[in-house]
Parts: structure tokens; C-alpha cells; sequence
């Protein structure tokens, strides 16, 4: 991408000829100074309680407010119209007099002067109809910067609903998500501080814009190696390290491959026969092959079935409520059988009736879904990873999302209604004859508006979530399928390409928008199947490369340069410990040897809920992955390791009676099905040391611990 | 992933494994020396009344309301003139000139969580922001006196009002259990059956064997903060007497009976002596929303929940003063709001954020006085009122926090540790 720079650092209006100024407009001259000069920020006047009596709209998005705090509160105090020089709106930003802020702009700068000669003019409101901001852009949208110290010119164009066009690049405000990376100057030139990337939001009036920067330190690499690549996930990933000099790190070993895609794609670790086999086949195309047995086992969906009851929050059930399996064995055999993920996603949009015979109608029953405007935030979070909930008081500072826009998409809910029974599977999801949705601003009810979109007419004799339901699912939906793709590529990848993963907006960017944009149109062009986007994703070398990092990557944690170790979830570490001992656990309400995996809802155990399996979705629906304390003596002293690891008949017990095993064997097979490799020599010695003891107490003793140290390693914990 | 904070934790494991810094010396360090700003270096003891106490049954009396407003309970005279409180609330009666009342707090957050989240943070609550309780923001802050976890709740944190929100989980508190539980003891904290120290030594030099092969992958600095829990778990439980400050049962039953056999009586000895051993912040509750007394409040409150947090709220003043804990420790009773001056078709009290009272004592206040006054039926502020950020602020101010302080949120935008200002009612 080159560098265009912009030579119009002045708007029109004001670098005007003496003589013949024009006259001034309020919305386009005069407000932008206030968010430009950071008066209207949300820390300052822009919150929404305003600051020491003077509120201003976030970022300049409603200028007739603004014009009114500046004209009409407080009896005009801010304006002296016969000496408009003595007006506080002067006055204060220019320090003058005390102001809690400080500074702003000085006497006779072109802020100053543009103010005061709007005030001399008459301090008029636009004339009705006169043009708003429709549009922002800034040029270049995206760059990669060579050197430290660099300077490049972002320049910011407005397009008016009139159709006309100004240069706003001195009238914006500048500011990076990441100021350690980039700084920019108030005319929008960059200087580069660091290498990195960061995006660059723009604003004026109300309107967002993102320039994404990345900064290089060094020219591109002269030898830089050639990287195999299996598809275009390796392409789109490998171009972008390429340009940031950035060598992704080998391929994994066969050992780390095969741990880290069973426990991703079926939760559980692989048995030593099946780490044996795959260890020894000398088939070039084994993982291949392998991917797609695993896809097809059950356990796949049940991975999958769990990660979207966290989404819709069936953990909030009770223990007991019947509707958490029901959703859970509609999710898993849905996913089971590759149903379409529009045709999935429209079922639980239109679902309704009595819970016990649709299981689907447990996504409309679950927490507080009675209100529709509590329905509107977690459906645009979980099918489009679009958070509304700010619009919902105020129009959204960083997003083009308005009341309108929130409380149009909340009234297709309007009519929701459910029919509480005692029996609970008895529950009914309904639409009500009537419902509608009541504006908070105009008092007045709204009716159905696509986001981003045009109304909708709601016919009596119709439920018009089904047309919802066609906006949400159809191709040219700009988020559905990206959504989806985006937590697809968090849980196989270990981060999302927009983080957190349903928070998309134009000033949170995607770290690879090639990736993002080919991912999800290639899910669309496969039918919507989850298990095809699992395939690509897996059988890229991306997927397949090793965790540790080189040094020219070992910085970066946003370009899957290498794969990024996470930790398990409670289900899979659950089921990990009794796959390594032998030893069933028991859940009560369910059988003996049942995987935490196939548990619908709730934390049936303190294991569980200790590391992290969700009771209720909090705001954010992604489970804390961090450690705690709590976790470190559980997995010292608890009784879970304590019952695995001790409990007779297990494993151990069969490799300790087997009489052509050495105890250094027994080592090697607790370490292979624990972390899936060989111990290494002082491995084996340190292990081995408490065997000097006699007795058969003893030797069992000197096992357990090599469980115990097996399950609380980090390489245990961790996928990697 | 991870915004810890390692300088905390090689403080704590500096303590815990190789300074060998002496149960006594902690606490004489703790009982003497000042913060290096010269202030009292603080604790807390919050006796959380979640569910909402009536302000009117309770420290707010008026006699002469109308007999739809009017309580039940009869106001009685205290050890200092002119301060009376309800009949119901004896014993705190002869301690009036140690602790004083609010009678004026005043917010508009008129549902639990809501209310909740914002009397333990100091915040109204938000859609996309989760905001870290006071306690969790001082753990934060100050970090762990010694071996012991530096904010405990008692029996648990009743929600993620009671959590360290966008901090993320490592200054969440920990939670101790029931202590009028028959078996009460703290979970994982004794060494597993059948595995001593020697054992667990070696455990520990195979496991740092182990992963030394994983620090090689960890870019992100997780496996250093695991450590740090572990050595803090360690720590933990190989201090007896760190340990020791758990076990409630050491109390003589004289003791144990005066604070009361109740949640909240148990829960307030512990909460003594877990401050006295070193915890920076303890809340004791009994269960979340729990005075919620939408019907049958006068039986409810006159046969048990009065008489126990009457026994809980006076012991705990009393023995916190004979041991010469009460100046460094600031204890506050209080619910997330008050309850309606009128009484309902069900003989309860609703949700009432307008006008409730709230009790506090310790940490250099000096007692016996009331700030702020209600109207006749105690339904809105006359006088002083008091918003929850300027009481947010004054505790941060006791602990020579700056409430001033920004944290980047979830979301990035810049929050203030409190919107509000110390109140000087409370600094004298």
C-alpha cells in the first residue's frame, strides 16, 4: 500500500479569503472543534452527566443538543453576544478563566478564531435542511510503516448528505487504541513508536472511522524461507506475517499435533493404542486423515454443543429443569448431523411453544428473555457479535447504532411473551396477540427496523421474527457469518480475529480482515457447515504449527504465528484426569462414567465449577479462562486428584500387575497419556528417586505422585 | 490474558517461602507501623445485609408516623442522648458512642444487583462494564499482608457485585465457608489424606522439573502467575498459623456464644479473627438477599434477624475495642438499600434506594454521632444526603488509596476508582 499525502490540511471554510468569509455552520464548523479539542469526550463534557454543568453529546452525534447547552442553558452564560471575545465557551478552553480541563486551544488559533467569528456572526443554528455528515473515511484504511520514527499522513474525508465532500482531516480527532505504537498529531500525521499494530479511530460528528497501522521495525527480509502452506488459511496468515517479518514457527511434532486436535475437536485426550497408531504410521497424509475421523465422532458435537449452551446461557437453568437437556440433545444432534448453521441459527430465532416438546423454545425461556429489548442485545451478540447495549440509553459513541436502531431491532420481539407452568418442561413460549415496544425518548411505540436497515411492517396474522430471521441468516448479512466464523477461529486458533469475539464494530478491526472475509464466505459456500470451516481450519499448517515461539514471533499474539497455548476447559480437564487414571467419575443425576462434556447445564461438581463451567452467562458470554487460587488447592490437595490418583483398580494398577513393565515404563505411560510424550531422562530419575524405597506401599505411592505432578503441570492445563 | 500484577505475587512469595518473616512480626508490623503515607494501615469488616434493611425497624426510628409507616418496634434511648435506635437493637444501644449512623444515604438503583454492584463499588452499574467491588480494587492496590488471601468472604461472595469484574479474577475473594457449620473448615487447605510434607516436596521438585519444558512456550507470562498461586496456596497451607486464623472452633465457647451460634455471629468472629491475623477486607453475610423482607417483616425481624445481627455487630465492636483492633479496623453495616417507609398488603417492606440507613464504626471515626436526617416517615433525605461513590471514596481515602485513580476497563474506557469525594463526617 503506498502512502498518499494530503497536501488539503486546511478545510475550506476556514482558510476563506479576507473579505469574503463564508458563514460559519455550527454542525460542521463548530462542533467538531469540541470533540477534536476533547471537550466532548465521555471522560469530560461528553458524559452523560456532562461535566461542571455543561454537557455536550459524545463526540459531537447530536449537534442541535449541543447548540442548545451552549445557547440556552444555564441563561446563555456561555455566550456574550456584545463582546463575544468575553464569551466562557472562549474563555475557558483557552485557560483564561480556571477550567477543570485545562487548556484546550489557544488564543487566535484557528479554533479560537473559527468560534469566535461564528459567534460575531450570530451564533445561528444551521438552517433547516441544511447538510449533515453522512459519511467519514480516512485514507489509507490500512498500512504497514517501515522504521521507527516514520511519519505518514492519515487524511479524513466527509461526505455530506447533499452530496458534497470536504477535506475534515484538520477537524477530526485522531486517536489510537494503543498510543505506545503510533502518536499522532492533531493534523493527523502519524509518527511510528514502536513496532506493533494498532488501529487509529477517527471522529467527528458523531461518526467513527478506523485506520489500521502496523509498524515494522526493520526492511522486509531479505531471506526471508519459504513456508509450506496447505490453504488458503496458510495464504491469507502467512502473507500478513511476511509483511510484518515475521517467520511463523515449524510445524508440530506428531506428539503435539495429536494431543492438541483431540482435545479440540472431541475434548478428550487420545488413548495410548491411538497415540501409538498415529505414532508410528508413516502415512504422509495421516493427519488428513486423521481430522476426519475425529470430526465424525460424536464427541465432536458434544464439544461443540457445550461451547453453544455457554452461549445461550443454559446454564442458567436450574440443575434439575429438563428444558437444559432438551436444548442440549437438539444442539448436539443438530451439530451431529452438520445441519446448516442459517437453517440452526433460524430455528432458535422463530422458536415457540411448550418447552417439553420444542426444545429450541428453551432459547427464548432461559434468564431474563421476557423483555424484547433484553432479547434484541443477546441476539445481535450471539448471531451477528454486534453489542447493542449501549444504544439502548444512548446513541452508541463508537458505532453508527442509535436508540432507533436498538429499540427498532427489539421490537421484533415485541410480542414475545412466555406462560409460566409448575411444571417447568410444561413452560410455553408464545406470541402474544399484541406487544409492542415503547421508544424511551419519543414515548411513542416503534415498530420493527433492521439494523443498519430499513422498517419492517409487522402483518397481524404473522410472526415476524421469521423475517428476522431471513435478514440474520442471509448471505449478504454482513455479520452472521463472520460471527461465527470468528469463534470458530477462537476456540480452534486460541483467539478470536476480532476480540472479544462479539464485539464487532468498525473501530475494533479484525487482525486479518483477508482471513476473516474468505473464512466466512467459504462457510457460506459450503452450506453453512460447521464441520467444513473445523476442517480448513485444522488441516491448515496454521493450526498445525508448534507453540513455541521463535525470535521473530515471540512478540506477536495477534497473527497466529504459531500456536497460542490455552487452557483447557473444566470439561476437558475433567475428562482428561479419569482418561489417564481409569477411574470413572460420578456425577449425581447422571451414570456412572457420563463425561463432564455430555453434561447439559450447571457444574454438577466443585471440579467443575471450580475451573470455570458456567453457572450463568455473565455480560461478556465467554467463561473466564484465568487461574485462581482456588483452583491451585483443589488441584494440590482436592479430593478430585486425590480420589483419581489413590483409587484402586484404575490403570496404574494394571500397568503396576504387569509384569513386563518396568517401573520406568510405568513412568512413560503416565507421562504419554497425561501430556502425550516421553519423559525425558531427569523426568524419569526425579520420578524414579522414591523407589529406592521398599515396600509395595511405597511403589504405588511413588506413582501417584508422578500423577499428581502429571495433572498440576502446565503442560496438563494447558492445550498447546 | 493476563494483566497480573507480579510485583504483589514476589512479595508474597517472598514472605510465604523464603523471608520467613514471623507470624508476630507480621502483626506487630500491621499493629505499628503506618502506611509510607503516615496512615493507619487499615481493615475492614463489612456485615453485608443483602435482600435490603429496613432503615425504620432499625437505626432511623419514627415513632410518630403514621401507623401505616410506623414500626412495631418501640425506639429506645442509647449511651448517648438523643441518638435512639430500635428496641430490637439492645446491645448495639450501649455501644452508640462507639459507632456512628448515616441516616441519609440516598441512591436510585431500586433492584438487587443493581444496588449491589453499585454500594460495593461505587458505581452505577453498566451494561458492558463490570466493576470491581472496593475490596477486590484493594487487593489490588495493597496486595496481601502475609500468607493469608487479602479480601475473604464469609460463608461466600453472594454475586459478581462481591468480584474483581474487569480486573480479572485474581483479586476475587476468597471464600472461607460457613462458620456456624457443625464441620466448618476451609476447603483444600490441609494437605491431601496420606500425603505429608516430604511428599509434597517431592511432588513439587518433579513438577518443577516437569514444566520447565512448558515456561519455553509461555509468552504471555501465565505459567509465572500460576506460580504464584501455588506458592501462595503452599504458603498457605504449610503456615499453621496462618491456617490457624481459620479455625473458629480455638474460640472459647463464651465467645462463640456471645457473638452468637448465627451466620452473621460466627461469620463476625471469624471476620476478627482473620483482620487480627493479617486479611485486609472480610465481608459476612448470610446468604445473598436474605433481607429481602417483602412480607411478615416484624416476626421476621424481632425474632431473628435483629437479635442476630444485635449480638454479630455489638460483640464484634466490643471485642475489636478490648483488643486494641478497633482503631485500624473499620467495620460497616449495611445493605444495598433501605426498605419503603410503607408497610404492604403482606405485612413487609419493598426495595427503598431513596433514604436507608447505614451504621460505621472504627478506623479513627469517632462515635456516637448521626449524620443526615429523613422526613417524618423516614421516606426521603432532609437533610446531608449521601451518595455511594462519596462513601466509596472515603474508604479509599482511610486506606490511603486515591480514589482518583483511573483503571481501563473492559471496554477501554478510562473509570475512575470513585466519581465521588471523602466525606469529613467520617475522616474525624
Amino acid at each position: 500500500m503506498t502512502a498518499r499525502v494530503s497536501l488539503l490540511l486546511f478545510s475550506a471554510a476556514l482558510v476563506a479569503t479576507a473579505g469574503e468569509k463564508p458563514k460559519l455552520s455550527f454542525v460542521k464548523d463548530i462542533v467538531p472543534i469540541f470533540t477534536k479539542s476533547g471537550c466532548a469526550n465521555s471522560n469530560c463534557h461528553g458524559s452523560i452527566r456532562g461535566q461542571a454543568g455543561f454537557k455536550l453529546s459524545l463526540f459531537g452525534y447530536e449537534p442541535d443538543l449541543d447548540y442548545d447547552a451552549l445557547i440556552k442553558a444555564q441563561d446563555g452564560r456561555r455566550i456574550n453576544r456584545s463582546d463575544p471575545a468575553k464569551s466562557l465557551v472562549l474563555l475557558k478552553p483557552t485557560f483564561s478563566v480556571p477550567h477543570g480541563g485545562g487548556e484546550r486551544f489557544k488564543v487566535a488559533s484557528l479554533e479560537y478564531d473559527a468560534i469566535l467569528d461564528w459567534i460575531r456572526d450570530g451564533a445561528t443554528y444551521d438552517s433547516a435542511g441544511s447538510p449533515r455528515l453522512k459519511t467519514l473515511r480516512v485514507t489509507p484504511e490500512e498500512i504497514t510503516l517501515i522504521g521507527i520514527g516514520t511519519k505518514h499522513q492519515l487524511s479524513a474525508t466527509g461526505t455530506y448528505t447533499d452530496g458534497s465532500s470536504e477535506d475534515l482531516t484538520r477537524k477530526v480527532q485522531y486517536m489510537p487504541n494503543d498510543e505506545s505504537v503510533v502518536e499522532v498529531s492533531p493534523s493527523g500525521e502519524i509518527k511510528t513508536m514502536r513496532a506493533g499494530e494498532t488501529a487509529i479511530m477517527v471522529r467527528t460528528l458523531g461518526k467513527a472511522v478506523a485506520a489500521r497501522i502496523a509498524v515494522v521495525a526493520q526492511p522486509p527480509m531479505a531471506n526471508y524461507p519459504d513456508v509450506a502452506r496447505n490453504n488458503f488459511v496458510d495464504d491469507l496468515v502467512f502473507a500478513k506475517l511476511r509483511r510484518l517479518n515475521i517467520i511463523p514457527s515449524p510445524l508440530s511434532s506428531d506428539y503435539e499435533f495429536l494431543r492438541r486436535v483431540y482435545l479440540d475437536t472431541v475434548g478428550l485426550l487420545p488413548t495410548l493404542d491411538e497415540t501409538k497408531e498415529f505414532a508410528e504410521s508413516r502415512d504422509p497424509g495421516k493427519r488428513a486423515k486423521l481430522i476426519d475421523q475425529l470430526l465424525a465422532r460424536p464427541e465432536f458435537a458434544e464439544v461443540w454443543a457445550t461451547r453453544f449452551a455457554d452461549l445461550y446461557r443454559t446454564g442458567l437453568l436450574d440443575q434439575g429443569h429438563k428444558g437444559g437437556r432438551l436444548m442440549y440433545n437438539w444442539l448436539r444432534k443438530s451439530i451431529l448431523e452438520d445441519k446448516p448453521y442459517n437453517q440452526f441459527a433460524a430455528e432458535l430465532l422463530t422458536a415457540s411453544g411448550q418447552l417439553k416438546f420444542n426444545p429450541t423454545a428453551n432459547f427464548y425461556y432461559i434468564t431474563e428473555f421476557s423483555e424484547p429489548e433484553n432479547i434484541a442485545t443477546d441476539i445481535s451478540q450471539v448471531f451477528l457479535g454486534v453489542r447493542l447495549e449501549c444504544a439502548r440509553c444512548h446513541n452508541h459513541p463508537w458505532e453508527k447504532w442509535t436508540q432507533d436502531d436498538f429499540w427498532g431491532f427489539a421490537a421484533f420481539f415485541g410480542r414475545m411473551g412466555i406462560k409460566d407452568t409448575y411444571e417447568n418442561d410444561e413452560s410455553q413460549v408464545l406470541l402474544k396477540v399484541k406487544g409492542e415496544v415503547i421508544h424511551p425518548k419519543t414515548k411513542k411505540p416503534i415498530g420493527p427496523k433492521y439494523l443498519d436497515g430499513p422498517s419492517e411492517v409487522e402483518r397481524p396474522d404473522e410472526d415476524v421474527r421469521e423475517k428476522l430471521a431471513a435478514w440474520i441468516t442471509s448471505p449478504n448479512n454482513p455479520w452472521f457469518a463472520r460471527a461465527i466464523t470468528n469463534r470458530m477461529v477462537k476456540h480452534y486458533l486460541g483467539r478470536g480475529l476480532v476480540e472479544p469475539v462479539d464485539d464487532f464494530r468498525v473501530t475494533n478491526p479484525p487482525s486479518n480482515q483477508a482471513l476473516l472475509d474468505t473464512l466466512a464466505k467459504d462457510f457460506g459456500d459450503n452450506g453453512y457447515s460447521l464441520r467444513h470451516m473445523a476442517r480448513v481450519i485444522l488441516n491448515s499448517r496454521v493450526y498445525q504449527l508448534t507453540s513455541e515461539p521463535n525470535e521473530t514471533n515471540r512478540g506477536d499474539a495477534i497473527n497466529y504465528s504459531r500456536y497460542y497455548v490455552k487452557r483447557l476447559m473444566a470439561e476437558q480437564l475433567a475428562d482428561s484426569v479419569t482418561e489417564v487414571t481409569g477411574v470413572p467419575e460420578k456425577y449425581p443425576g447422571y451414570m456412572l462414567g457420563t463425561h463432564a462434556m455430555e453434561i447439559p447445564q450447571g457444574a454438577p461438581s466443585y471440579f467443575l465449577a471450580t475451573f470455570g463451567r458456567m453457572k450463568a452467562r455473565e455480560v461478556i458470554c465467554e467463561r473466564d479462562s484465568q487461574p485462581d487460587m482456588v483452583q491451585a488447592m483443589h488441584l494440590i490437595s482436592g479430593e478430585t486428584l486425590m480420589r483419581q490418583t489413590t483409587a484402586k483398580g484404575g490403570n496404574l494398577d494394571k500397568w503396576m500387575a504387569d509384569a513386563s513393565l518396568t517401573d520406568e515404563d510405568v513412568v512413560r505411560k503416565i507421562f504419554l497419556a497425561a501430556v502425550v510424550r516421553e519423559p525425558d531422562h531427569r523426568e524419569i530419575e526425579t520420578a524414579l528417586l522414591p523407589l529406592q524405597a521398599k515396600g509395595s506401599e511405597s511403589r504405588r505411592q511413588a506413582f501417584e505422585d508422578v500423577l499428581w505432578t502429571a495433572f498440576n503441570s502446565k503442560e496438563f492445563l494447558f492445550n498447546h | 490474558m493476563d494483566n497480573f500484577d507480579r510485583r504483589s505475587f514476589l512479595k508474597v512469595g517472598s514472605l510465604s517461602v523464603f523471608g520467613y518473616l514471623g507470624w508476630g512480626d507480621a502483626l506487630r508490623l500491621r499493629a505499628q507501623s503506618p502506611t509510607p503515607n503516615g496512615k493507619r494501615d487499615i481493615s475492614i469488616i463489612h456485615l453485608w445485609l443483602t435482600g435490603g434493611m429496613s432503615q425504620l425497624d432499625t437505626f432511623d426510628p419514627k415513632p410518630d408516623a403514621d401507623t401505616r409507616y410506623r414500626s412495631q418496634f418501640k425506639p429506645i434511648e442509647t449511651k448517648v442522648s438523643g441518638i435512639r435506635v430500635s428496641e430490637q437493637l439492645p446491645r448495639t444501644a450501649l455501644l452508640a458512642n462507639k459507632f456512628v449512623v448515616i441516616r441519609s444515604m440516598t441512591h436510585r438503583q431500586a433492584a438487587h444487583e443493581a444496588a449491589c454492584n453499585l454500594i460495593l463499588s461505587g458505581h452505577d452499574p453498566l451494561p458492558t462494564i463490570q466493576h470491581p467491588a472496593l475490596q477486590t480494587v484493594i487487593a489490588k492496590e495493597l496486595g496481601p499482608r502475609n500468607e493469608l488471601p487479602p479480601v475473604v468472604s464469609i460463608p461466600s461472595a453472594t454475586g459478581s457485585w462481591e468480584k474483581s469484574g474487569f480486573l480479572g479474577p485474581q483479586y476475587n475473594p476468597f471464600n472461607a465457608g460457613n462458620p456456624n457449620s457443625d464441620k466448618f473448615k476451609v476447603r483444600d487447605m490441609d494437605l491431601p489424606m496420606g500425603v505429608d510434607w516430604s511428599r509434597m516436596d517431592h511432588r513439587r521438585s518433579l513438577l518443577s522439573v516437569v514444566d520447565e519444558k512448558f515456561r519455553r512456550l509461555d509468552t504471555t507470562g501465565i505459567t509465572a502467575s500460576m506460580d504464584a498461586y501455588y506458592q501462595t496456596a503452599f504458603g498457605l497451607m504449610h503456615s499453621a498459623k496462618a491456617k490457624k486464623a481459620f479455625e473458629i472452633s480455638e474460640e472459647p465457647d463464651a465467645v462463640r456464644e456471645k457473638y452468637g451460634r448465627t451466620s452473621l455471629g460466627q461469620g463476625a468472629l471469624l471476620a476478627r479473627r482473620l483482620v487480627e491475623s493479617g486479611v485486609r477486607f472480610v465481608t459476612v453475610s448470610r446468604g445473598f438477599n436474605t433481607w429481602d423482607h417483602h412480607r411478615d417483616i416484624f416476626p421476621l425481624l424481632a425474632n431473628d434477624f435483629l437479635p442476630e445481627l444485635d449480638r454479630a455487630f455489638s460483640s464484634l465492636i466490643e471485642d475489636l475495642d478490648q483488643r486494641g483492633l478497633l482503631d485500624t479496623t473499620l467495620v460497616i453495616l449495611t445493605g444495598e438499600f433501605g426498605r419503603t417507609p410503607e408497610i404492604n398488603a403482606m405485612g413487609g417492606r419493598d426495595h427503598w434506594p431513596n433514604a436507608f440507613s447505614m451504621a460505621l464504626a472504627g478506623a479513627g471515626i469517632t462515635g456516637g454521632r448521626v449524620l443526615g436526617e429523613t422526613d417524618e416517615k423516614g421516606m426521603f433525605v432532609k437533610d446531608h444526603p449521601v451518595e455511594v461513590p462519596d462513601l466509596v471514596a472515603t474508604i479509599y481515602k482511610k486506606l490511603g488509596i486515591d480514589h482518583n485513580k483511573e483503571y481501563i476497563s473492559n471496554i477501554g474506557r478510562p473509570i475512575k476508582l470513585s466519581q465521588g469525594k471523602p466525606i469529613d463526617f467520617l475522616l474525624v
